[in-house]
């Protein structure tokens, strides 16, 4: 039977190099082994294989250089198909077992699988415990964090401070390479410990589409802000369009007037013609000679006091008007107006006495009259319901009592008025 | 007829009022009462002047609308006759006067009928309306050519309003509003809301009035 001692050196050699082949096999059996790290029995095993495929190329390679001098006699005599099924079982093992690691790698979650997947993500991650010790940071929070401040993230609190200096209120901040990354931190709950979680997200297509959205709502505000402003200037232009179609019947009239008059001079006309044509000229003349602009002092008040005089009732006004534009000052003829009609209807008044008033937030305006006294209990109709809707709707409260006389007590909130105008 | 009509003109513009109070004076059939240029205070005088017939304008002083006031006088009197006088083509005047009770209703520019014709028909017991409101050119559109929703919307637009306030004022949604929108812009052939809002705004075919009187 043929041993080891028979076999040439040539064929030693080759039968060594290949089982050196396995030896890497074994040793990357044992590194996949310690990243699992929970596969105690193949890491046994591998060890087993290691030591003892380690002592064989030991023996061998001394056997060999042993040769001439006649040592490890032993090793020499072992047959060489011994040998071959050493090989053969150790290459199945080796096999068997670098497959099933592998299997199980591939099937099941590990922590580096974890980490793996984690620094394939575009989103940057970074865990960390209560004080700032990172658990767990993935590539692109690495990458984002040497951007930020040159360094990996060593201490997520102080990393998280440094961003929030360099933002306002939320941190969106622009990176060197123009995109634009969202930082969100918050706290989780695991296994009854405070983890906490740093997100960054590239939002550079939302970010531009919201600015973008911004400056469009932006411009849209001014627009319909003009659109207002021309919607009260078109009533002007309307006015301007009236007198010049009003312009255009007088000129017509005119030029009628001229063949009448020429008529009148040329032909013998009695005294009556010549008064009414007199009269249709004085007509005419009137209308285009009168300033057809506005008297800018006649405001709302004034027109009232106007009508109130058609009634036979005076107005008068104590205290300071509220300021223009305030809300006190836009109501204060809709209470006048109430009252001066509930004064002619109901009390048959000579007098409406409005007082106004301030007080450090409000304005007051009090209402009442020299009439009647009501006789029966007072219901509000439309204008009173109507009135204190306008009221209320403007954030004050309207009061009306009876007794002794009638009085209506209106108390505005001020907002942000100037200072009143004495009458 | 033993005595003359009394007429309350409600009338902001002086020429166009001084012209109506021309025309009463010289007609036989009716005095001038009282001639004002803001309809906030007609209903005040109403209340002694004893008036037969009002000539009030739809925008008078100060933006207040005549309509709103011309409800106002027939809920308390109504037995005043109203004659409402309007050089804007603004399409919904017309059934909102219906609505209110007005007898009549007059443009002041392109009516064949004079004033005073139409007063002696109206207090002669006739309800003189006109037929529609005039066609209005918008683009290359006409005023026939809308909804009353797309003119609904399109009356919003030019007070400035965004899409959610059109939506909430008028009770639909934001969506149904920007269809809106984009059916008037393909109508029209205009580039945007705002020349669209601004042209009808000119064109007098849509006016925004205000939300509370005074």
């Amino acid at each position: 039977m043929m041993t080891f001692g028979d076999m040439s050196e040539l064929s030693c050699g080759l039968l060594l190099a290949y089982f050196m082949l396995q030896l890497i096999l074994v040793m990357i059996s044992l590194i996949i082994v310690v990243s699992i790290g929970s596969k105690f029995f193949s890491f046994f095993l591998n060890i087993v294989l290691l030591i003892s495929g380690f002592v064989f190329v030991c023996m061998a390679v001394l056997t060999i250089q042993g040769k001439e001098k006649g040592e490890f006699l032993w090793f020499r005599r072992i047959p060489v198909a011994v040998i071959f099924v050493y090989i053969i079982v150790f290459a199945c093992i080796c096999a068997a077992d670098l497959w099933y690691l592998l299997r199980w790698k591939n099937s099941h979650i590990t922590m580096h699988s974890i980490k793996e997947s984690l620094d394939l993500m575009p989103t940057g991650l970074c865990y960390s415990l209560p004080g700032g010790m990172p658990v767990l940071v993935n590539q692109k929070m690495t990458e984002l964090s040497v951007l930020l401040t040159g360094q990996e993230v060593l201490n997520a609190d102080h990393f998280w401070e440094i961003l929030q200096e360099k933002a306002d209120t939320e941190i969106v901040l622009e990176l060197p390479d123009g995109t634009f990354c969202s930082f969100t931190r918050k706290r989780l709950s695991f296994q009854n410990k405070d983890i906490y979680e740093l997100i960054a997200s590239n939002i550079t297509t939302q970010y531009v589409l919201n600015k973008r959205l911004k400056n469009d709502n932006l411009r849209l505000k001014q627009m319909n802000e003009r659109l207002r402003k021309y919607n009260q200037n078109v009533e002007e232009a309307t006015r301007e369009k009236e007198i010049l179609a009003a312009k255009v019947r007088i000129h017509d009239q005119i030029g009628y007037l001229l063949l009448a008059a020429k008529r009148v001079l040329t032909m013998d006309s009695d005294a009556q013609a010549r008064k009414n044509l007199l009269r249709l000229w004085q007509q005419d003349t009137t209308l285009l000679v009168h300033n057809p602009q506005e008297n800018a002092a006649s405001d709302s008040l004034s027109d009232l006091e106007n009508a109130a005089c058609s009634l036979g009732i005076r107005i008068c006004y104590q205290g300071s008007l509220p300021p223009d534009g305030s809300r006190a000052c836009e109501l204060l003829p809709l209470v006048v107006h109430e009252c001066l009609t509930n004064a002619f209807s109901h009390a048959q008044a000579t007098e409406l006495i409005v007082s106004l008033g301030e007080t450090g937030e409000d304005y007051t305006i009090k209402c009442c009259n020299d009439g009647e006294i009501p006789d029966k209990p007072l219901v509000e109709g439309g204008g009173l319901s109507n009135l204190r809707k306008h009221i209320e709707n403007g954030g004050g409260t309207m009061m009306v009592s009876c007794e002794p006389v009638f009085v209506l007590s209106i108390i505005l909130p001020k907002g942000s008025d100037d200072d009143g105008q004495k009458i | 007829m033993d005595r003359k009509y009394k007429v309350m003109v409600v009338e902001d513009q002086t020429m166009p009022r001084q012209l109506f109070e021309r025309f009463i004076r010289s007609s036989e059939h009716y005095e001038l009462a009282v001639s004002i240029d803001n309809a906030s205070i007609a209903d005040i005088y109403c209340l002694n002047q004893k008036i037969d017939l009002v000539l009030m304008d739809v925008i008078t002083k100060k933006g207040v609308s005549g309509l709103e006031v011309a409800e106002r006088i027939k809920k308390k009197h109504p037995h005043i006759k109203i004659i409402i006088v309007t050089s804007m083509p603004e399409c919904s005047w017309i059934e909102r006067a219906r609505k209110i009770g007005v007898e009549s209703f007059w443009y002041k520019e392109i009516s064949d009928e004079s004033i005073i014709n139409l007063m002696d028909r109206t207090m002669a017991g006739e309800s003189v309306y006109p037929d529609s409101s005039p066609v209005v050119e918008l683009g290359l559109a006409n005023s026939t050519d809308f909804s009353s929703r797309e003119l609904e919307v399109l009356r919003e637009m030019t007070g400035g309003y965004t899409n959610p306030e059109i939506a909430e004022h008028l009770f639909m949604s934001v969506a149904s509003v920007k269809t809106h929108i984009q059916n008037m812009l393909d109508k029209t052939g205009f580039r945007n809301r705002t020349e669209l809002a601004v042209k009808a705004r000119e064109s007098g075919l849509v006016i925004l009035e205000q939300r509370e009187s005074f």
